[in-house]
């Protein structure tokens, strides 16, 4: 489409910049302005902070919501798959448990490779025999 | 989708089939040397089916993919780099005790994402394949997570091909916007359709994408990532980077270039040029003041592409086929100088500064002798494959007009006679003197000595009948304008 | 057998031979040298019998097909390809032979051996091809051995240097060489040397100046014309046989060849450029020789300026082809062609005699090579002493000698055409008598003035039957007449001076012999300890000495020119990355509020914005050039 004309182009651009610093400008010129004892603080109700704000979470937590991401967005196929079940009809159904495999297949490795543990102790104790497994070998291995 | 197309598709299910297993593998059975001979079985199944696939190509597999001789002359060239990665990889990873098989895993990906490349017949298969290749990449190169340079060298990749990314993508969004479709034959036909000249969106669309892609090729200005993550990366995806993820985007460079004409495309073209003229300059005077062997490598890399883009440039009935010819010779000499720089390296570094190599000859006279094949093939001395490819790509830019580019080609080669004798007479010189240069003394295992003698024969026995395998690959390689 | 079967087989022998000694002989040195000597063996019975076959003929097969464009492997074998033949042969198989006893003991002998058969099949292959480009691939090849073989005494820096040196400075000359080849394909549409006579038969138009001095390029690297003469005496770094059969006798001779196989497509301007170059060379590498100390330097000088004789005969006699419309069309032998290789074969003989005389001293006196260290010679090894006297007046143009002929062919040549030309080759002949008198009275008389000069005695038989047998051909090699019948074409084109004109050249050349010989007795004093030029007349020994600096200029250029040229390179991209753009645009970007720096991740951000600003740029060559046209 070459002679499609471009103004709109112009006017979206134009439009995204004026809304873009529009807000900027007027929320520092309407915004109240004052530097008071209590201004940089967080506001928690009006109750004074107890604490600092930043805790210290498990790592876990993290590697939890990765896996959680994955899984779920790999699952939203799924819905999609089901809405058009009658269409697809049975390539489509192939083509799923070939998918489904693949994800079964990731969980498998997760489980085995103790992602999945919560406890310390679980994860603890693969850890300590994989160490040894590892130092055994380096000992294999030195040895000749 | 019928048997057939799933035939088509074998090579492909084979190397994603490969990597689910290893995987599986892995979760029970933790073993590097099986994971690689898991994923060597993978590769080599999936050359194997190569011939079924040939038999039913030309096929489409709508809308995405394009099973033709030219994509799969590019398959048997990437697998076959990519078994070859596999076996230096064993040995690598051993050395540094990493009983982590999931380098597999992604090496198998990267080859899948390199091997959707080759075949992509839309922009969606395109960016899959791209983003395939260079995820697993990015872990890869910082595998060897104990080393600060791996990490400092995939934190770097990580960042400039995400940015490239990023480029490629909004490419795509312009030619989408452009075309109102993403398949490589809607191009042709707007080019076709409209012979003085595309909308500025679909030029700005294609030189974004290419943009993109010159970022794998790693070509002037895109190149500044080339010579830290060369040499950052462990040696074997190094050899993985050079080759297999440089391979496949010329060929879908190939593909995506071919319904242009350069005579109606003067703009694209002479900017397209400019890189390519650029490329031979600055990665040949770059890599003369290198004294890392890797370094230097990765400069001349830069050049290697500069030259290839000469007979992408050149198009017409020969460029695709010198373009490709010239990627076989390159992929060969390069897989052997980086699979001997793997060898030779010791644990606690890269064996990878020129001093390293001094008097190599007197210490390990096979291995010496096999870079030096490589190094002459590199150089493009007669009589080795390296010559025939220069020769073929000159002959595709004579035929196509290019006398400025072959004037630049031919000049800046003849600086690459500098750097790398140096590395040959670093090689030969200094006899007696063992205990320079540091270097590992445990022997070549037999797989890997099998790869890289084959890989050094092919060099030679290319280098003086060129002619089948010139003649299979000009009949594979005529793309449909 | 056919007669291209002969020469498959010519080309195959000593690549096997090499092979086989790569291969298997590598710790075997004495196996490798028998091996490689009965190569040179059989390879000289063939090439006799190919040439005296009287069998001419060009034959070549596709080797491969690209486009259109086709390249195929053949042998063009007219007279001049046999006559060259003869040389390669005939030297190389006594010189093969010489190295049996020069290498003996050598622990390395096998891939001296190796090298040796490696260049035969590289230097013959070079004389069959039929087009340029397998033309192109086998003197690339001869370079390669040639840069092998200069490296045998790879543990001395000067051997590994000289090697460097030598295979650059060809590459430069390729270089120019390469080009002009793809110039040609581009101008007639062919490499095949017969196909292009043709073609310029047909359409003289397409003939260029520039394809012939490109071609020509290739040959002032090989053939050690100025500037590119720099690396040949620093090759007298390689063992001596070495230097008499590739650096004396055939492979520097291939410039020459070149340019007889080539002669259809030059052009008045471009002789006249290589008759001058020619020239300047011949005087030039004289001027040269007589300040050196090293006997086999002298001689690499005495080469180049024997070079620039032969280079300036096949200008001047082009030109005279040339001249008033002339033209030269397919296997046509100008007279220029035909004295540049009359005076390369009679060459090929005394100088291979001379340099191999040069390894038997050498080899007599415990590896001295100094001149003002020899002494008393004549005495100690007399066989030596007559060949290599032989060798000399052979070279400075004794009557009746070979050299005596063929240079009065090129004198007579230079005096048809350009009297400057023939005045200043009057004084290069001169410079040869002088330079020569010097080496020979110095080396050869008064006492011995060195350990190695004291002990000296006379080599075996393996090493001096060589001698003799070269001495016999520098003695008869100048009478055309006793050339049989296969080499009439080159011969019958030698321009001989008749009447008034012989008596004036003959008068000349031998009242030059007669200056030369005598001022270099007189001012040197056979069996001289120093060298009376630099005691007497020391500016000009150092003037001499320096060589005109040339050595100099290219150090200088390398050092200085072309290492600064990368060196601003890659600051460039350095003080564009980490200087302006680094801080620039961090503290541009920091302006802005957006906080992207931090001296870490700096590389990394430069990186990116390189790649943004390499697009802009790409970005405006597009539209910029597409607007434009």
């Amino acid at each position: 489409m070459p002679d499609a004309p471009y103004w709109p182009f112009l006017v979206y651009a134009t439009l995204v910049l004026t809304v873009a610093g529009g807000i900027l400008v007027l929320s520092s010129l309407l915004g109240p302005r004052h530097q008071e004892r209590v201004t940089g603080e967080p506001y928690e109700s009006g109750v004074p902070p107890t604490a600092t704000a930043r805790l210290r979470l498990s790592v876990k937590f993290f590697l939890i919501a990765i896996l959680f991401v994955i899984f779920d967005l790999e699952l939203v196929f799924l819905f999609a798959w089901a809405i058009a079940i009658h269409e697809l009809g049975w390539p489509g159904f192939w083509g799923m448990v070939v998918f489904v495999f693949i994800l079964a297949a990731a969980l498998v490795y997760e489980w085995r490779m103790g992602s999945l543990d919560w406890t310390e102790r679980s994860a603890q104790a693969r850890l300590r025999e994989r160490r040894e497994a590892f130092a055994k070998r380096q000992q294999e291995n030195a040895a000749p | 989708m019928t048997a057939a197309d799933f035939q088509a598709l074998l090579p492909f299910m084979c190397v994603a089939a490969a990597a689910v297993i290893v995987m599986l593998v892995i979760s029970f059975y933790r073993n590097q040397t099986l994971s690689a001979i898991l994923t060597l079985a993978g590769l080599l199944v999936a050359l194997a089916s190569l011939p079924i696939a040939w038999s039913h190509a030309p096929r489409a597999i709508p809308p995405l993919l394009r099973v033709d001789s030219f994509a799969l002359v590019h398959l048997a060239l990437l697998l076959v780099g990519t078994v070859a990665v596999t076996v230096f990889s064993q040995r690598y990873l051993e050395k540094y005790r990493m009983e982590r098989g999931e380098f597999y895993i992604l090496l198998l990906l990267s080859a899948l994402g390199a091997l959707i490349l080759a075949a992509a017949d839309h922009f969606v298969a395109f960016f899959l394949g791209l983003e395939l290749l260079s995820v697993s990449l990015y872990v890869m190169v910082g595998y060897i997570f104990v080393k600060e340079k791996a990490l400092e060298a995939a934190v770097k990749y990580l960042f400039l091909a995400g940015l490239t990314s990023a480029l490629l993508l909004f490419g795509l969004a312009l030619i989408y916007a452009a075309l109102g479709s993403m398949e490589f034959s809607a191009l042709a036909a707007a080019v076709a359709g409209a012979p003085d000249g595309l909308s500025p969106f679909l030029v700005a669309g294609m030189l974004l994408v290419f943009a993109g892609a010159a970022f794998k090729l790693s070509v002037v200005p895109f190149h500044l990532w080339t010579p830290d993550i060369y040499q950052g990366a462990p040696a074997p995806v190094t050899a993985f980077l050079a080759t297999v993820s440089k391979g496949c985007v010329v060929a879908v460079l190939l593909r995506f270039f071919a319904p242009l004409d350069p005579a109606s495309q003067t703009g694209l073209f002479s900017a397209l040029a400019a890189v390519a003229g650029a490329s031979m300059i600055v990665g040949n005077l770059l890599a003369l003041l290198q004294d890392n062997l890797k370094r230097i490598l990765a400069y001349s890399s830069i050049a290697h592409f500069g030259y290839i883009l000469v007979a992408f440039l050149a198009g017409g009935e020969n460029g695709p086929a010198a373009a490709t010819f010239y990627l076989v010779t390159y992929f060969a000499a390069t897989l052997i100088a980086f699979g001997v720089i793997g060898y030779l390296s010791p644990t606690d570094q890269e064996a990878d500064t020129v001093a390293d190599y001094r008097g190599l000859f007197w210490r390990r006279p096979g291995s010496a002798a096999l870079l030096s094949i490589a190094i002459f093939s590199l150089l493009g001395l007669p009589l080795t494959a390296g010559f025939m490819g220069k020769f073929f790509l000159v002959a595709a830019g004579a035929a196509a007009g290019l006398w400025p580019l072959l004037i630049i080609l031919t000049v800046s080669a003849t600086l690459g006679i500098f750097y790398y004798l140096r590395i040959i007479i670093a090689m030969y010189s200094g006899e007696g003197r063992k205990s320079e240069g540091r270097t590992a003394d445990a022997p070549f295992a037999p797989t890997s000595a099998t790869v890289l003698v084959l890989l050094a024969v092919l060099l030679i026995v290319i280098g003086i009948a060129p002619e089948p395998l010139l003649a299979f690959i000009q009949a594979a390689t005529t793309l449909a304008p | 057998m056919t007669p291209s079967a002969t020469a498959l087989l010519l080309l195959l022998l000593p690549l096997g031979g090499a092979l086989l000694t790569a291969l298997f002989l590598r710790r075997r040195g004495e196996a490798a040298a028998w091996l490689s000597v009965g190569v040179a063996g059989v390879l000289l019975l063939l090439g006799l019998g190919l040439i005296f076959s009287g069998e001419r003929f060009d034959r070549s097969v596709e080797w491969l097909r690209f486009g259109e464009f086709s390249l195929s492997l053949g042998f063009l074998f007219d007279d001049l390809a046999a006559l060259m033949l003869f040389v390669v042969v005939f030297v190389g198989f006594w010189i093969h032979l010489f190295s049996l006893g020069y290498m003996k003991g050598d622990p390395h002998k096998a891939r001296f051996f190796g090298g040796l058969s490696l260049f035969m099949f590289a230097m013959i292959g070079m004389t069959l091809a039929d087009d340029l480009i397998m033309l192109f691939i086998f003197w690339e090849l001869v370079g390669l051995s040639s840069y092998l073989l200069i490296n045998f005494y790879f543990h001395k820096p000067a051997a590994v240097a000289a090697s460097k040196k030598a295979f650059i400075v060809n590459r430069i000359g390729d270089f120019g060489f390469l080009l002009g080849i793809i110039w040609a394909y581009w101008a007639f549409g062919s490499i095949n040397l017969n196909e292009i006579a043709v073609i310029i038969g047909e359409k003289p138009e397409t003939i260029a100046t520039g394809i012939a001095l490109l071609l020509f390029c290739g040959a002032v690297g090989k053939s050690g014309q100025i500037p590119l003469h720099v690396w040949l005496p620093d090759a007298m770094e390689g063992p001596t046989p070495v230097s008499a059969l590739i650096h004396a006798a055939t492979m520097v001779a291939a410039g020459i060849y070149l340019l007889c196989r080539v002669s259809v497509v030059m052009t008045t301007e471009a002789a006249t450029v290589i008759l001058w170059i020619g020239v300047a060379t011949a005087v030039y590498a004289g001027f040269c020789a007589i300040a050196q100390r090293d006997i086999k330097k002298i001689l690499a000088y005495s080469t180049i300026s024997q070079l620039g004789f032969m280079v300036a005969a096949f200008g001047l006699g082009t030109r005279l082809a040339l001249a008033d419309g002339g033209s030269i069309t397919l296997g046509m032998v100008t007279a220029g062609a035909a004295a540049a290789m009359f005076h390369l074969t009679t060459h090929a003989f005394f100088k291979a005699l001379l340099f191999l005389g040069a390894g038997s001293i050498i080899h007599a006196c415990h590896h001295e090579q100094d001149i003002f260290k020899m002494g008393g010679l004549a005495r100690s090894t007399p066989l030596t002493f007559i060949t290599f006297t032989i060798g000399v007046l052979a070279l400075i143009g004794m009557p009746f000698l070979a050299g005596f002929f063929s240079k009065d062919a090129i004198l007579y040549l230079a005096w048809q055409v350009s009297p400057v030309a023939f005045y200043l080759l009057v004084l290069g002949a001169l410079l040869t008598a002088f330079y020569m008198s010097r080496l020979w009275a110095v080396a050869f008389f008064g006492a011995p003035r060195s350990d190695g000069a004291k002990h000296a005695h006379e080599n075996g038989p393996v090493m001096v039957v060589p001698l003799i047998v070269l001495a016999l051909f520098s003695i008869v090699a100048g009478y055309d007449a006793l050339y049989p019948e296969a080499f009439a074409a080159v011969m019958a084109a030698i321009p001989h001076p008749s009447g008034a004109d012989k008596t004036l050249i003959v008068g000349v050349s031998v009242a030059v012999l007669v200056v030369g010989v005598l001022s270099a007795l007189l001012f040197y004093r056979p069996g001289a300890a120093e060298d009376a030029l630099e005691r007497k007349a020391r500016p000009v020994h150092r003037f001499l000495a320096a060589r005109l600096w040339f050595d100099d200029v290219y150090n200088w250029y390398v050092a200085k020119v072309q290492q600064r040229l990368a060196l601003v390179l890659s600051y460039l991209e350095l003080v564009f990355i980490s200087g302006l753009l680094v801080r620039g645009l961090a503290g541009f970007s920091g302006l802005l509020g957006l906080g992207l720096r931090s001296l870490h991740t700096g590389n990394l951000n430069a990186y990116l914005y390189w790649i943004l600003i390499g697009l802009v740029l790409l970005w405006g060559l597009t539209i910029g050039l597409a607007s434009g046209s």
